[in-house]
């Protein structure tokens, strides 16, 4: 895709989202997800010439941000964390407002308990992906996709519950 | 789980703490493992050449015999010069990029592949460079003022016992084997962990 440097930043900016969920699926601290959100753009940008057209670009963006996700190395500081049933005191992650969303919150505390591709497939289902497109973006088989999404929605519920909190 | 919630939810989240840079320059340098493995490899091998190069002033602050002196600037000659083909070798093939539009498994299993790529021909570029360093210790004791000139020149004229052969050969080897031991062990301390962090998310991503 032969584009300038101005119209990919503008493209990126207008699916900021992308980036946004990405980054926050996979890191609890802001500096963690900023550093992410930059190395994704990063990657976008040295393997635009990749993008054929024959998708669309949100489409690709998603592939190439959780490819990013998945094999970027930091090692998060973590929080001390007991996961237990016991009464759950809110636990704001950075820059983040819990009596703004309690619901958000205790799903992203959850997600954390998930592994790489966990938090791919998750992500990829909320956003609405067919088994299809997930099965393509991950490397797997269709079958496989919708075993995994739905081990993965168990434990995530199963997370959340022991968190102390129950979804409505 | 009311899972739609979530997105909509996530959808109007604030994202304000993220913002997309006035030009890519901005961007801090990379963080994935191969490009962080390469970066630091060819470092460590740019350095590498570097002490090689101070090497060459050691006969100027030690008195050596002639012969001594001869033969230490042909070993550090030949040692600089296989580490120099190496990293020339290496610095093409650190340009090599891996696609990350590829799907997930296969982004994964090409790194995978990469890393080892990379840490084996770092691995025999350290390797095949130390292997002389031995001898040019060997030389430089040897050469020294206080011993007799004809010490070196009986050596390597294997003017010498079976007894002493035979214990230099065995010395060389045992110092040979020990340089591959702990090439193999940094290599490891220092990048296995990225090599272990890619197995394991292969791992999950194969997993029934």
């Amino acid at each position: 895709m032969k584009i300038t440097e101005q119209e990919f930043l503008d493209l990126i900016n207008q699916h900021k989202g992308i980036l946004y969920k990405v980054s926050r699926m996979y890191f609890d601290k802001l500096d963690d997800q900023q550093d992410l959100f930059q190395e994704i753009i990063l990657q976008m940008w040295k393997s635009l010439n990749s993008f054929k057209g024959n998708s669309e670009f949100s489409s690709w963006m998603y592939r190439v941000a959780l490819n990013t996700a998945i094999v970027f190395f930091k090692k998060e500081k973590r929080k001390p964390d007991k996961y237990t049933s016991i009464k759950v005191e809110p636990m704001e992650p950075d820059g983040y407002n819990t009596k703004k969303d309690q619901q958000l919150v205790h799903f992203y505390k959850a997600v954390k308990k998930l592994n790489k591709i966990e938090k791919a497939l998750i992500l990829q289902y909320i956003e609405g992906f067919s088994g299809q497109e997930i099965a393509e973006n991950l490397g797997l088989s269709e079958v496989n996709v919708r075993v995994k999404i739905n081990r993965t929605k168990s434990k995530l519920q199963e997370i959340v519950k022991n968190q102390g909190y129950e979804f409505r | 789980m009311n899972l739609d919630d979530i997105k909509s939810k996530m959808d109007s989240d604030n994202m304000d703490d993220q913002t997309i840079p006035q030009n890519i320059k901005e961007l801090k340098t990379t963080q994935l493992p191969l490009l962080k493995v390469r970066r630091n490899l060819r470092n460590e091998i740019l350095t590498q050449i570097l002490v090689f190069i101070c090497f060459f002033s050691i006969p100027i602050f030690l008195e050596m015999n002639e012969i001594a002196k001869g033969l230490y600037f042909i070993l550090l000659f030949i040692i600089t010069l296989i580490t120099i083909t190496y990293l020339l070798k290496m610095s093409t093939f650190l340009k090599r990029t891996t696609d990350i539009s590829l799907n997930s498994k296969q982004v994964l299993i090409n790194i995978l592949n990469e890393l080892n790529l990379t840490l084996e021909v770092y691995k025999t570029a350290i390797v095949s460079g130390s292997l002389l360093l031995p001898l040019l210790a060997f030389v430089v004791y040897t050469g020294k003022a206080k011993f007799e000139e004809s010490l070196l020149y009986d050596i390597i004229t294997l003017n010498i016992g079976p007894n002493y052969l035979i214990l230099y050969i065995v010395g060389y080897l045992l110092i040979s084997i020990l340089i591959v031991y702990i090439t193999n062990w940094w290599t490891n301390y220092l990048y296995g962990k990225y090599i272990k962090t890619i197995e394991k998310t292969l791992d999950e991503i194969n997993a029934a």
